[in-house]
This record gives structure tokens, C-alpha cells and sequence, in this order.
């Protein structure tokens, strides 16, 4: 009864994307692949604060970053957001389940009860 | 708006009290628990105990290949036949943080059974950040949906 816990990462995901900076960070990237100056352009905080933000994303899985030379590009995974669909899957196929088996347990107790109410008449 | 959510929902023949009762018995949720259903195991059930008034703990386990695995909550609304609403466990940390919680609401319908449905929820702790950002959280869900189709 159990669901199978990929609750940190989803913790971590919706955590690193509970923030509007982080949210338009990850906007700014689906664009495509985004030089880290250019992702912290027109942000009215310090490179220093938009680097915080940027590595909370990557710790995420969120951003991946790729270093060419002396330039870092970053890029959006949208991979860990599959946790929260596979969360609420998982609930949902184990409560469908429990109810199936409260109507299937309620049936047969109804079938039990109508026996019984048979055998009594016979 | 709700964060992260879960539905299922189910027409019984039964009645909404029969329905509703089937929750706080425990003889009887030890026997849904077990119970095998297409689609999903056999749960091999151990603990099933229930203290059903509104703050009282239950705590459900079953016996798994890495050792038993225990679910608890707190019922917090017994609203016979129509509504219980209980947190649901399965680490210190989602109690500390209050996570997760479960609604089973239960409308009578008119052929004397019921129509059954469970919203569980994982939005305690993101509650204040999906009020300050909720727009922002409706265009990212919604490109999300569009990432993952």
C-alpha cells in the first residue's frame, strides 16, 4: 500500500520550482541551450544571487549546465518533472484499487447474507 | 488551486453508510486491504488499528520484501456518511511536514448506492508558495502538461 518513494525528488522538484526567479530561469531555457550571462541578464539581482538560484535548479536535475571554453550554457530536463506525474499515478491506481475492493468486499457480503436468507427459508 | 493531486472515483451499489463504515472498521479495512483487485497486488496486511474519533491515529501495514511497511494519519473530519478526511504517512518526515492528506467524499444517488471519490493531496507545505505564486504555478503545470505529452 505503499508508494514506492520517489517522494525526494519530488520534493526537490517542486521545491526548486516553488520560486518565480527559478521559474524564469527554466522560461529563458526553453528557448534552448542559454549562455549563464545571458540567462542572468535583465534579473534586477547580482550574477552572484542568480548563480544560487541557477545551482538549486541543477541540484534539482532541473538545468544541466555544459562548459565550452571559458562559456557555460545551460539547458532545461524536464525528466524529474515526471515524478510528480508518476506520484499522482501511483495514488491514484492504489485508491481506484481500494475502492474496487471495498465494492467487491460489500458485494460479497451481500451474496453472503442472501445465501444465508436461503438456506433459512429452505 | 490544488498543487499536486490525485483523484479516483467509484460507483458503489452500496449505500453511503455502508460505504462510509467500511473506513473505520477494522476488521473490515483489513479485508480491503488484503483484498487482490485487477491491476494491482495483494497486499499481505499485519497491522490494522483504528481509533476513529476526530484527532485519533490509525495505522495500517503490510509486509513487504525489504520489511514491513507501516501508513498512519490523523482523522480529521468523520462526517457520517459523507466525509472523511485523514492524513496518510509513511515517513517521521511526512508527519513533521504535514504533506499528505486524503478526502473521501460519498454522495448518496438515487438507486439507494452511492458515488464515491477521493481527492489525496500533497499540498500542506506548498499551501503559502501556491498562494504567492499561483499564476505562476498554473502556466508551469500547464507547460508541463505539454513537456510530458
Amino acid at each position: 500500500m505503499r508508494y514506492e518513494g520517489a517522494t525526494a525528488e519530488l520534493d526537490r522538484t517542486l521545491m526548486a520550482l516553488a520560486d518565480p526567479v527559478r521559474r524564469r530561469i527554466v522560461e529563458r531555457l526553453r528557448a534552448g541551450d542559454t549562455r549563464v550571462t545571458d540567462v542572468a541578464a535583465g534579473f534586477p539581482i547580482s550574477l552572484n544571487s542568480v548563480s544560487k538560484h541557477i545551482r538549486l535548479l541543477e541540484r534539482a536535475g532541473l538545468v544541466m549546465r555544459r562548459v565550452e571554453g571559458r562559456q557555460h550554457f545551460l539547458s532545461f530536463r524536464a525528466e524529474p518533472l515526471q515524478s510528480v506525474q508518476d506520484w499522482i499515478a501511483e495514488q491514484q491506481a492504489f485508491w481506484q484499487g481500494r475502492l474496487q475492493a471495498i465494492d467487491d468486499l460489500l458485494a460479497a457480503e451481500d451474496a453472503a447474507r442472501t445465501e444465508a436468507d436461503e438456506g433459512d427459508r429452505a | 488551486m490544488k498543487l499536486v493531486e490525485a483523484r479516483a472515483t467509484h460507483r458503489f451499489k452500496a449505500s453511503a453508510e455502508r460505504v462510509f463504515d467500511a473506513w473505520l472498521d477494522p476488521d473490515k479495512v483489513r479485508s480491503w486491504l488484503a483484498r487482490p483487485v485487477d491491476g494491482t497486488r495483494a497486499f499481505d496486511v499485519r497491522r490494522v488499528e483504528i481509533d476513529a474519533r476526530v484527532g485519533g491515529r490509525f495505522a495500517f501495514s503490510d509486509m513487504r520484501e525489504d520489511g514491513e511497511a507501516v501508513h498512519w494519519g490523523y482523522y480529521e473530519v468523520i462526517d457520517r456518511p459523507r466525509r472523511l478526511i485523514f492524513t496518510w504517512f509513511l515517513s517521521r518526515e511526512e508527519e513533521e511536514e504535514g504533506t499528505s492528506r486524503v478526502t473521501l467524499t460519498l454522495a448518496p444517488l438515487a438507486d439507494g448506492g452511492c458515488e464515491a471519490t477521493i481527492v489525496h493531496e500533497m499540498d500542506a507545505r506548498w499551501a503559502e508558495w501556491v498562494d504567492r505564486t499561483a499564476q505562476g504555478w498554473g502556466m508551469m503545470l500547464a507547460k508541463i502538461g505539454v513537456l510530458l505529452d
